[in-house]
């Protein structure tokens, strides 16, 4: 009797979280699934007026130029981005971890700040105070070193601009994974740095045998949200690109928005069907990513 | 408990009567394409207030959306919000827009206080009517015209008076001659940013072939045709001659239209919208000009074929009032209101029933009457618009000289 109201209970409170969940997650999942095989015009459209294309808009978006270049876009980014980012952000924290310098916090704080700034303010910030041709950072800086030639280079012309919106968004993103690599490099005992010094181990030696295997776990975590980071890349390229959406810096999130609102300059064609053909895609890297990274990084606690 | 039912009761009265007045009221809800802090918001929300001042029986509530209204309405629409009447460009509203929209063919034949005893349809610029219904399936009027513009040459009238041009171009060779005067004096003629940047080489191919050939140019592939390549080259040698502002290169939107408004360029190919968007960049001294792009030797378009339009407001056809909202629609395009819409925010009225015309907007009153065939925007080198951002960025090239008219060509065949 006491089990079978200890079962009605346990009902009666995961339910509302079940439909929660039910509603707000499983829901819009199996309904993109289903929208990525029609052409439904506008989002909000009936799903009575919904045309069934089957696989057309994966055909469709396999044989865009632009959406493979999105694609092209943000694997460079992930790639070359996080190549940066990790060997800045690991550096960082280590010598913010173990070295005897003074003012650890406050450079911990001041390579974290970006983080706490709205991503729309920084990356405007980047585009007019940094890269803009006559009056930005980069112009003063190499006309001051007298680099002219570096000093006329346009950031944001189409041969610069994906350079730049990388340069911009890994600076941008240093500091939370810093944060990251941190928190677990302070969990490593001391004693076994002190055992290396006296077995002749030099900081190198160190840091590629203890340290990195020790917080194998973080940046595999890291890399994890580094993924979904960088292939779900949106208010960067979009800050980039303000009106429409330009070959340097196109994301397959932005070709989805430009799909499902058509673009800001011409009344276009609209396709909501197209762009939850991207979600699904999308959703497929995340998790071929996310499988890639648990074959490489096996579990450190086994 | 008696008690306790009794203040309640009065209460509820209480909040009842208070209310009472606006119950009463006919409200309207308006979702607007502007921004509450823009010229144009502004000074639609005044002509509204004046509006209800004088119809205290109508409540009208303003929803200011700004350009987003272009995501938000339709699904606000589709879930049966209650929006009476909208506004956006004449294209937009009737293409997208046209099906919850009401039929507005009778309403502009009838006479209104502010028509001067005309019917609305009258005192409205019929090239804009005429484009509103060329817009629809099945050739009827689904949104009224206001805040006209067009898409020409604005340009700095100091700077080309201080390189002695006495009459603005018309055809290509006037074009280069007066670019020749204006670089004379140290200044680059021509500017543009990665907005419309494409619209230099659209109007132009346009201008040789027609708008239908660059529409099916970038629908079709046709850049083996040898307009193309010539339309490139003519501009290739543009940049060759210095006519073209090496800032183009990297100039984001909205840099150019600064450039111009600095004094650091004097033209810029774009809509009559530019002296109200940079005119704190610019002043109220600033003296603008526009003229219509060139015609070039053999082409077979005209100097006043362009792109044109408006903004329009269109009305719910599921509004309740529709007579009292086509009535808000005439007071805020005719007579005083017209007047003062265009006035505030440096733009152009669309009725006769005032003889304003804006100053900064001066040369463009001698236009409208003349327009000739309809471009799409940037000539219509932008309807593909799979297509759009290559050709954008590789117009970007050959407007900085970064690549040759070949090259240009090469890499749109790719």
């Amino acid at each position: 009797m006491y089990k079978k109201y200890r079962k009605i209970t346990a009902i009666i409170f995961v339910f509302p979280a079940l439909i929660v969940f039910l509603i707000a997650f499983l829901y819009p999942v199996f309904r993109t699934g289903i929208m990525s095989l029609f052409y439904v015009e506008t989002i909000s459209d009936s799903i009575f007026n919904w045309k069934f294309v089957g696989i057309d808009n994966f055909v469709f978006l396999f044989k865009s130029n632009l959406f493979l270049k999105s694609l092209k876009n943000v694997f460079i980014i992930w790639l070359i981005g996080g190549l940066i980012v990790f060997s800045i952000s690991l550096s960082f924290a280590s010598i913010l971890t173990f070295s005897n310098m003074k003012l650890k916090s406050f450079f911990k704080t001041l390579i974290y700040l970006p983080n706490i700034i709205s991503s729309v303010a920084l990356a405007t910030m980047w585009i007019y105070y940094f890269y803009q041709p006559d009056y930005g950072f980069l112009k003063s800086f190499f006309t001051l070193v007298g680099l002219p030639q570096l000093a006329n280079i346009k950031w944001a012309s189409p041969d610069y601009i994906f350079m730049s919106m990388l340069i911009a968004y890994s600076f941008s993103n240093v500091g939370y994974f810093m944060v990251m690599f941190c928190a677990s490099m302070e969990s490593i005992p001391s004693a076994l740095y002190d055992s290396a010094s006296i077995d002749g181990a030099n900081s190198f030696d160190k840091f590629f045998k203890i340290t990195i295997p020790l917080i194998l776990n973080a940046i595999k975590s890291a890399i994890v949200i580094w993924s979904i980071e960088a292939f779900g890349m949106f208010v960067w390229s979009q800050i980039f690109s303000p009106l429409d959406p330009e070959p340097g810096t196109i994301t397959p999130k932005i070709y989805m928005y430009f799909q499902l609102f058509g673009s800001n300059l011409i009344v276009s064609e609209r396709n909501a069907g197209l762009g939850a053909s991207i979600c699904v895609i999308l959703s497929v890297i995340a998790l071929f990513s996310f499988l890639l990274v648990n074959l490489f990084f096996r579990d450190n606690n086994k | 408990m008696k008690k306790i039912f009794i203040i309640f009761s009065a209460f509820i009265f209480l909040l009842s009567c208070s209310g009472g007045s606006d119950t009463n009221k006919k409200k309207i809800v308006y979702w607007s394409m502007w921004n509450e802090t823009e010229s144009q918001g502004q000074a639609v929300k005044a002509a509204i207030e004046d509006y209800m001042s004088k119809h205290p029986d109508i409540e009208v509530e303003i929803n200011f959306n700004g350009r987003e209204i272009r995501k938000t309405l339709q699904p606000a629409l589709d879930n049966g919000q209650t929006i009476d009447f909208w506004d956006e460009n004449i294209e937009r509203t009737t293409k997208n827009w046209g099906k919850y929209a009401l039929k507005l063919d009778d309403y502009i034949t009838n006479v209104y206080d502010t028509t001067d005893g005309k019917p609305y349809e009258d005192v409205i610029i019929k090239s804009l009517l005429d484009l509103g219904r060329s817009f629809s399936e099945d050739g009827s009027l689904y949104a009224v015209p206001y805040q006209p513009f067009v898409f020409l040459f604005n340009y700095n009238k100091k700077i080309f008076r201080e390189a002695g041009i006495e009459k603005v171009p018309e055809t290509w060779q006037e074009f280069k001659d007066a670019c020749a005067k204006i670089k004379a004096l140290g200044i680059p003629p021509i500017t543009d940013d990665d907005a419309e940047i494409n619209a230099l080489l659209g109007y132009h191919i346009a201008k040789y072939k027609g708008t239908e050939f660059v529409q099916q140019l970038v629908t079709e592939g046709l850049w083996d045709d040898p307009i193309v390549l010539k339309a490139a080259q003519d501009w290739q040698e543009m940049v060759e001659l210095g006519y073209v502002s090496p800032k183009v290169a990297g100039n984001k939107f909205p840099a150019g239209r600064h450039e111009l408004a600095r004094g650091e360029a004097a033209m810029f190919l774009n809509g009559t919208w530019v002296p109200n968007f940079v005119m704190e960049t610019a002043g109220e001294d600033f003296e603008w000009g526009q003229f219509p792009y060139p015609t070039v030797e053999g082409g077979t378009d005209g100097l006043y074929d362009m792109h044109y339009g408006s903004q329009s407001f269109q009305i719910n056809k599921d509004t309740k009032y529709p007579k009292e909202v086509f009535d808000l629609i005439v007071h805020l395009t005719t007579g005083k209101w017209d007047e003062e819409i265009a006035k505030r925010s440096y733009a152009l009225p669309v009725s006769s029933t005032t003889t304003y015309w804006t100053k900064q907007l001066e040369d463009t009153k001698e236009i409208f009457p003349r327009l000739g065939k309809y471009y799409p925007l940037d000539g219509g080198i932008d309807v593909n618009t799979e297509k759009t951002p290559i050709i954008n960025a590789n117009v970007i090239k050959l407007m900085s000289g970064q690549i040759t008219a070949e090259e240009f060509i090469a890499e749109m065949k790719k």
